[in-house]
């Protein structure tokens, strides 16, 4: 659009200036040939104003009629004499164009017919030579007696041409033809193009190159005089001018590149990299890093808003994903937590109805071993034997059914105090201790008592105390039982002296159906720690420094209203 | 000395099978029955001392077969056996009158002395 501008506005003024210029020239050289053709008619005019002179003269009419006319009339020519270079001759000639007189010698007239009045003829062209005529009539009274002819070689005045030069220039040139365009000259010869002139002026090629032309009639003759001028002398100008406006176009558009070049660097450029980066952000990945804008103008402050908008962008996507990941990680133990549920509450009514069926054939094997047992008396002590391992599996099995049946069968507790001391003489002796084990007593001594249900808590003690012992493996060593009153609560601590609990084990042991024992169901640390929190406690466990495990039951303490 | 006639009642004819033999080692004459309607009937036919009935029985359980002992013979001990009943239940066969509410698995020396204890009364 610059471009376009500039060259329109280049053009309109170049050819303004142009047209300017060419009107001046124009002026100037109409003008000067105005001048000049003033100036050959002054001439002319005085020249034939003494050819009239002769020829009104007494002696020239004499000369007609007088039978000496001849040198008569060489006397009266004389007087025109050879004034300048160009005449060629000077004559008397009768109404017919016979020569009567000739100064020098007889040529024949240039014009076509009688005139009576004093004429120029039109330039004619004799052999090599461009000649006109001056004549004028000879009367005696009303009678034409003839005319006094002077011809002339058209010849280069040097006055004129000076003239031309110091008016236009050397490159200047001048044409004099006649006002009917037969013949032209330079002055020198017949030039074969005449100048083309609509009404006075022109504009032509001659010999390839553009002219400029003006017109100006030589009054008191059939002459035209031209002066050409070539027009690139009177365009140098515009023409410099023109360049000027090219080079000052370029510079414009050069410059409009440079600063776009510039603008593109400075506004552009973060533009479409701040576009890039909010593309990037809006599809989901990060903003990325690019040049900052260190300038101060809008585009720097737009830099600025940009990257805060996109580091809280990033930080919220973030939150959200942070967000995001933490829901979905409780929405997937909520999940868990109901599937386990779920498959243990079918589970556990399975469960229940084959632990109830169970017992009854269980019960009639226990019968029988009883029976047998009470009647074999005198049987080898082998039957015995057997009878006391059936005996003992059915125990194991009724162990397990108990077990399905506590787990699956929530009961309320009955709450009651429960002194610590006498709850652990109760229940201590209810598990079988193999004999390398030791167990040892740690007890505050002003121990406040349980606010429990005492059955449902001896039964979470004797399972974790069985644990305890299992874990021991037979190896022996020292149980501790601590007991710690703290703040409405109580604290009992089961320590062994056994290898403690893998740490991926720590929690999932108390999952249902969690396991290492290649017996059991997996149900007895899940149920203890139901009934523990059931009572408004908790069941945990934590490996001491020294490697056994520490199983800790917290409870309420007694005498305290909540 | 009486004559020590114990009703075995339970669905489960092993269970009543092993009990009597049990009880018999024990010098008891033990009787049968399979369920509620038949105790009924045995006790009807007199001789009978005490009742030893498991409570879940098809047909009619053991705690409507107490009520209906007890209305007729309110002298007979009963004792039933339960594996799981709900307390309101074991707690309405107490108000009936069982003279106690054993739990499975029998402990079987607990079993015969409740027994001997409910004749003796």
């Amino acid at each position: 659009l610059l471009t376009v501008a500039i060259a329109t506005f280049g053009a309109v003024a170049y050819t303004a200036v142009r047209r300017s210029d060419l009107d001046t020239a124009w002026a100037r050289l109409q003008n000067v040939t105005e001048r000049l053709a003033a100036t050959t008619r002054v001439s002319m005019a005085d020249r034939l104003r003494r050819v009239r002179e002769v020829a009104e003269d007494s002696a020239t009419v004499a000369a007609f009629q007088s039978a000496e006319g001849l040198s008569a009339g060489r006397r009266v020519l004389s007087r025109l004499g050879p004034d300048t270079g160009a005449a060629i001759t000077t004559m008397l000639q009768d109404p017919a164009g016979h020569t009567v007189a000739a100064l020098e010698r007889e040529v024949a007239g240039l014009f076509a017919e009688r005139r009576d009045t004093a004429a120029v003829s039109p330039i004619v062209v004799r052999g090599d030579s461009l000649l006109l005529e001056f004549s004028a009539p000879v009367h005696e009274g009303n009678r034409l007696l003839g005319h006094v002819v002077q011809l002339r070689t058209l010849r280069s005045a040097p006055a004129v041409v000076k003239t031309l030069n110091e008016l236009v220039g050397s490159e200047a040139k001048l044409y004099i033809g006649n006002r009917d365009g037969s013949v032209w000259t330079d002055l020198v010869e017949q030039v074969r193009q005449s100048p083309t002139l609509a009404g006075n002026r022109g504009r032509y090629l001659r010999e390839g190159r553009m002219m400029l032309a003006t017109s100006a009639p030589i009054g008191g003759s059939p002459y035209l005089f031209v002066v050409e001028f070539p027009e690139d002398r009177v365009l140098a100008k515009s023409r410099s001018l023109l360049w000027i406006l090219v080079g000052i176009g370029a510079l414009i558009i050069g410059g409009g590149a440079l600063a776009g070049w510039l603008l593109t660097r400075r506004i552009t450029i973060p533009l479409a990299e701040m576009t890039a980066a909010a593309e990037r952000i809006s599809s989901g990945a990060a903003a990325g890093t690019f040049p900052p804008v260190t300038t101060e103008d809008e585009i720097g402050r737009l830099d600025q808003s940009f990257r805060v908008m996109a580091e809280s962008v990033r930080q919220a996507r973030e939150n959200l994903e942070e967000q995001v990941r933490d829901r979905t990680r409780a929405l997937e133990l909520t999940r868990d937590a109901l599937v386990r549920k779920e498959r243990m509450a079918v589970l556990g009514q399975l469960a229940s109805s084959v632990g109830h069926e169970l017992r009854n054939p269980l019960g009639v094997i226990s019968n029988v071993v009883y029976y047998l047992n009470a009647t074999l008396k005198n049987t080898p002590g082998r039957v015995h034997e057997h009878l006391r391992i059936l005996s003992e599996q059915v125990k194991l099995a009724e162990k397990i059914i108990a077990d399905i049946l506590d787990f699956t069968r929530a009961k309320p507790p009955e709450v009651s105090e429960v002194p610590i001391a006498q709850f652990l003489d109760e229940q201590i002796p209810r598990v079988t201790l193999p004999s390398g084990i030791r167990i040892e007593r740690d007890l505050d001594p002003d121990l406040a008592p349980m606010q429990v249900d005492r059955v449902q808590v001896g039964q979470v003690f004797i399972n974790v105390l069985t644990n305890a012992v299992q874990a021991m493996d037979g190896k022996g060593g020292i149980l501790t039982i601590r007991a710690r009153s703290d703040h409405g609560r109580v604290r009992l601590e089961v320590e062994d002296d056994g290898p403690g609990v893998p740490d991926e084990h720590l929690e999932r042991i108390f999952e249902p159906l969690f396991t290492t024992k290649s017996r059991g169901f997996g149900l007895g640390l899940s149920v203890s720690r139901s009934l523990a929190q059931a009572n408004g406690g908790d069941l945990t466990v934590s490996n001491a420094p020294d490697g056994g495990a520490i199983f800790v039951i917290d409870l309420p303490a007694a005498g305290v209203t909540v | 000395m009486k004559d020590r006639t114990i009703l075995v009642v339970d669905d489960d004819p092993g269970m009543v099978e092993t009990l009597c033999d049990i009880l018999e080692l024990h010098g008891w004459h033990p009787v049968r029955a399979y369920d509620g309607a038949e105790a009924i009937a045995m006790v009807r036919e007199g001789e009978i001392d005490v009742v030893l009935m498991d409570v879940r029985m098809p047909r009619m359980s053991g705690a409507e077969a107490l009520r209906a002992i007890k209305a007729r013979h309110p002298e007979i001990p009963v004792v039933l056996v339960t594996a799981m009943a709900a307390q309101e239940v074991l707690n309405q066969a107490e108000r009936d009158g069982a003279v106690r509410i054993l739990k499975k698995p029998l402990d079987l020396p607990l079993m015969l002395q409740v027994l001997e204890q409910a004749i003796a009364a």
